[in-house]
């Protein structure tokens, strides 16, 4: 099968989405190489159902078979969309075996992890970018091209003077009694927590806040972490379905691919259908690899671009439970949205060389019931005391530096179908994470809310999903790097756009600057090959 | 013309000013008018109107409502004693344009929720339209946050119930740029307006801004607010003359839904946070 002068996308997640996005912009015929699998169809026909009407109208089978169930993974991070595992399921194409201590698993998913993101969007800056052959300014246009589709929930507030916005938010989130409370409560005592290090502010989130309601925007029906049945949260899915369906690009699901090889001015890219059968062949002018890090690691491998072993860098993710004193007022009495409450940053190099960004996220009645069905015999015995208790208890989701956390090494020989992934202990986190929680207790500890440090849990190396640098983009690149257009050390025409070309991934929300960073990619791509 | 119901309020008062200094006709529709006032016209809740009360009016601003009743008689002072007016409005061929609040909505539990959540209903049947404005605000502000002006300057301890309960704020001059935006007829919604600032506060924010203006950090004392409702109903029951009314506190302590502040119109005018510029002069 060939076609020339096409271009070659890999991948249905947020990199491959901003990616095609581009290069539509650019005029250039796309074709888009996904897995691409999808929801069940009873639970898409009951989230279908769902967003045709009011949550006051929505039939409890359909409510129930769309929320979380237990009986999934335990680890935290572990996420479900509309109750399916959709965004973790394997295609079954790789031996993929994960040893004891690695979180993370790939996605296969149209829309990929932006199917159980949190939906944070807040861009690096140059300190986050120390080590990078790029700077901030140079990733500006791509967050403002992304934010161009992509839905902006924020507020002009103090974050904004550290963390630009790039565009005029289409309104704020409203935040939860509770959410209201700890934000207010940072707000009196802003001084001191500077002097800690801390700075705090609205979170932003990829949320549509139009009106009216639902149909534009939020109803504040609380269905957050099982996934919006109105499609408010960003999904990349929902840009590849709209260039789709405008004929934009050439979506194709349903296959893995396996391999691209670049020669005589184009790219090969070898493919295996998911359904079984003969292989396939295709041609490209150039190919831009989204398929998300784990995936793109081993195809790298697999065509000898990269190391058969190649350590994969974490943004390690610390699961912090806070209680706080003072009135519950109606908390958790009213459904709101139950996505971050409050973004918090601690720049304190005592603590940390790189900043620690956390998300906070307060009580819903979903955190007791799912405490309740995780623990139903706690649950039973603690009654009404666990729902006085949890209405005062917000989580604090807490994200290292690459540089403080452990890593991940996918083993891959090329040609290979078999890939393990093993975790590698990264000997200065543990003192890092307990001088956080020393910080957690003091500062926060101050202003009444108190970091329950003793049930902190940290995610296997991986599980909170913030990882990538596989390839990292260097100046000069070497055997398994890549340039600052993403492309392998060697070749001209095959970029790799995902988070494997991140050199350091730092805390915070990573999938907005993929999305910036696949796009500036994409654009100056573009633009090298003159039609 | 156009006629201002409640126009010796603060909010009605507002809209009159702004629309005669935009050189509108606009007329008061008060109490007592003055003798000589050849732009006012008697009219209250529940009272017959006279019959050349409307002569070349078009359109009526209804701003009035009577807080001095409670439960059942408030409804049927403000409700039943407004319908008479809307009626006759709508006989000629005019409308009405209701200041509500963001107080009525279909869960509200206050007495004055429900009352103007039926006034509402009452008036969108007719054709009109509903702005529903948060705590009104501004230089010459009345009400509750005029209130608080004067209370919590210089103050260093302040009592405080409901602190934390969530409240929009409303802007006074931009809820007059609204009103002028509906009677020009540029903008015709189809259902109630949210006309507040779309960032919610709180009370004590509220409060703590107010003292802040005066370089002070104010301290409070936050009351728990259902001894405080069983002490303003017991005070009512006795008909004692409070400051704050049992009603305003249950309304302060269940504000709207998200839910249904997402459902409602959004109008063409951006209501801004509460900043001092605004209400400091």
């Amino acid at each position: 099968m060939s076609v020339e002068g096409s271009f070659i996308v890999v991948g249905g997640g947020p990199a491959a989405a901003a990616a095609a996005k581009a290069l539509v912009a650019a005029g250039r015929r796309v074709i888009v190489l996904d897995a691409g699998l999808s929801l069940e169809p009873e639970r898409e026909a009951a989230r279908g159902r769902m967003a045709a009407t009011a949550p006051e109208h929505w039939q409890e089978a359909d409510v129930a078979l769309t929320r979380f169930s237990a009986g999934g993974e335990g680890q935290p991070g572990y996420k479900q969309l509309f109750g399916s595992d959709l965004a973790f399921r394997d295609d079954g194409v790789l031996e993929l075996s994960a040893a004891a201590g690695v979180g993370a698993r790939p996605s296969y998913a149209l829309g990929g992890l932006s199917n159980v993101w949190g939906s944070g969007v807040m861009a690096y800056t140059d300190s986050d970018l120390a080590g990078w052959p790029i700077t901030a300014a140079e990733l500006a246009d791509g967050y403002r091209a992304v934010l161009g589709y992509v839905p902006l929930a924020a507020e002009e507030d103090e974050l904004a003077r550290r963390y630009p916005l790039f565009r005029t938010p289409d309104g704020p989130l409203i935040r939860t009694p509770a959410g209201e409370q700890i934000l207010a409560r940072m707000r009196r005592h802003a001084g001191a927590l500077a002097a800690a290090g801390y700075s705090f502010g609205a979170p932003r989130l990829a949320v549509r806040v139009g009106h009216p309601a639902p149909s534009h925007g939020c109803v504040y029906c609380g269905h957050c972490l099982d996934g919006c049945p109105y499609g408010h949260i960003y999904n990349a899915a929902q840009t590849m379905e709209e260039m789709q369906h405008a004929g934009a690009i050439d979506y194709r699901p349903g296959l893995h691919v396996d391999r691209v090889i670049e020669a005589d001015g184009e790219v090969i890219i070898e493919a295996t259908p998911l359904a079984g059968g003969q292989g396939v062949t295709l041609r490209a002018e150039r190919a831009f690899l989204g398929a998300g890090v784990f995936s793109t690691t081993i195809i790298l491998q697999r065509s000898a671009l990269a190391p058969a072993r190649s350590e994969i860098l974490d943004s390690q993710a610390l699961y912090v439970p806070f209680a706080w004193v003072g009135p519950a007022g109606a908390t958790g009495r009213e459904p709101g949205h139950t996505l971050a409450q409050g973004a918090v940053v601690l720049e304190d190099p005592a603590v940390a060389r790189n900043p620690i960004h956390m998300s906070l996220y307060t009580y819903s009645e979903d955190m007791t019931a799912r405490a309740r069905e995780a623990h139903p015999r706690l649950a039973a015995l603690a009654g009404p005391a666990l729902q006085g208790i949890t209405r005062r208890m917000a989580v604090g989701i807490c994200f290292f530096h690459s540089e403080d956390s452990d890593r991940v090494a996918s083993i891959c020989e090329a040609g290979s179908r078999s890939v393990r992934l093993e975790p590698v202990l990264n000997a200065g986190r543990p003192a890092t994470i307990a001088r956080f929680k020393r910080s957690l207790l003091r500062s926060l500890g101050r202003i009444g809310l108190v970091a329950l440090t003793p049930f902190a849990e940290l995610a296997a190396a991986g599980g909170g999903y913030h990882y990538g640098s596989s390839a990292p983009m260097r100046e000069r690149p070497g055997f398994g790097e890549t340039d600052t257009l993403g492309r392998p050390s060697g070749t001209r025409r095959i970029h790799v756009v995902d988070a494997s070309c991140f050199p350091s991934v730092p805390g915070g929300s990573i999938t907005f600057s993929v999305m910036a960073n696949s796009h500036r990619i994409a654009t100056a791509a573009a633009r090298e090959d003159p039609r | 013309m156009i006629a201002v119901t409640g126009a010796n309020g603060y909010v009605g008062g507002r809209i009159l000013a702004r629309l005669r200094a935009e050189g509108a006709e606009a007329i008061a529709l008060v109490r007592r008018p003055d003798p000589g006032d050849r732009l006012a016209r008697p009219y209250a809740l529940g009272a017959p109107l006279p019959d050349s009360l409307l002569d070349g009016v078009r359109t009526v601003v209804h701003a009035a409502y009577d807080t001095s009743a409670m439960g059942e008689r408030l409804r049927e002072v403000n409700v039943g004693g407004s319908l008479p007016l809307l009626d006759a409005v709508a006989r000629r061929g005019g409308r009405v344009l209701l200041i509500s609040s963001l107080a009525a909505f279909a869960r509200a539990r206050s007495d004055y929720g429900r009352a103007k959540l039926a006034l509402e209903q009452a008036v969108l049947e007719r054709g009109g339209v509903a702005l529903r404005p948060g705590l009104v605000f501004g230089v010459r502000a009345e009400g509750l946050f005029g209130a608080m002006v004067r209370t919590l300057s210089g103050r260093r301890l302040a009592p405080i119930v409901g602190g934390s309960a969530r409240l929009f704020v409303t802007h006074d001059e931009h809820l007059c740029e609204l009103v002028g935006a509906v009677l020009d007829g540029g903008f015709a919604p189809a259902g109630p307006v949210f006309a507040a600032h779309e960032t919610p506060t709180t009370l004590r924010a509220i409060a703590q801004q107010i003292a802040s203006a005066g370089e002070r950090r104010l301290r409070m004392l936050a009351l728990a607010p259902a001894p405080v409702y069983a002490g303003l109903r017991c005070g009512e029951a006795v008909g004692l003359s409070l400051p704050f009314r049992s009603d305003s506190l249950r309304s302060l302590m269940n504000p709207i839904g998200l839910d249904e502040v997402a459902a409602l119109e959004r109008s063409p005018v951006v209501f801004p946070a509460l900043r001092r510029d605004l209400w400091a002069g």
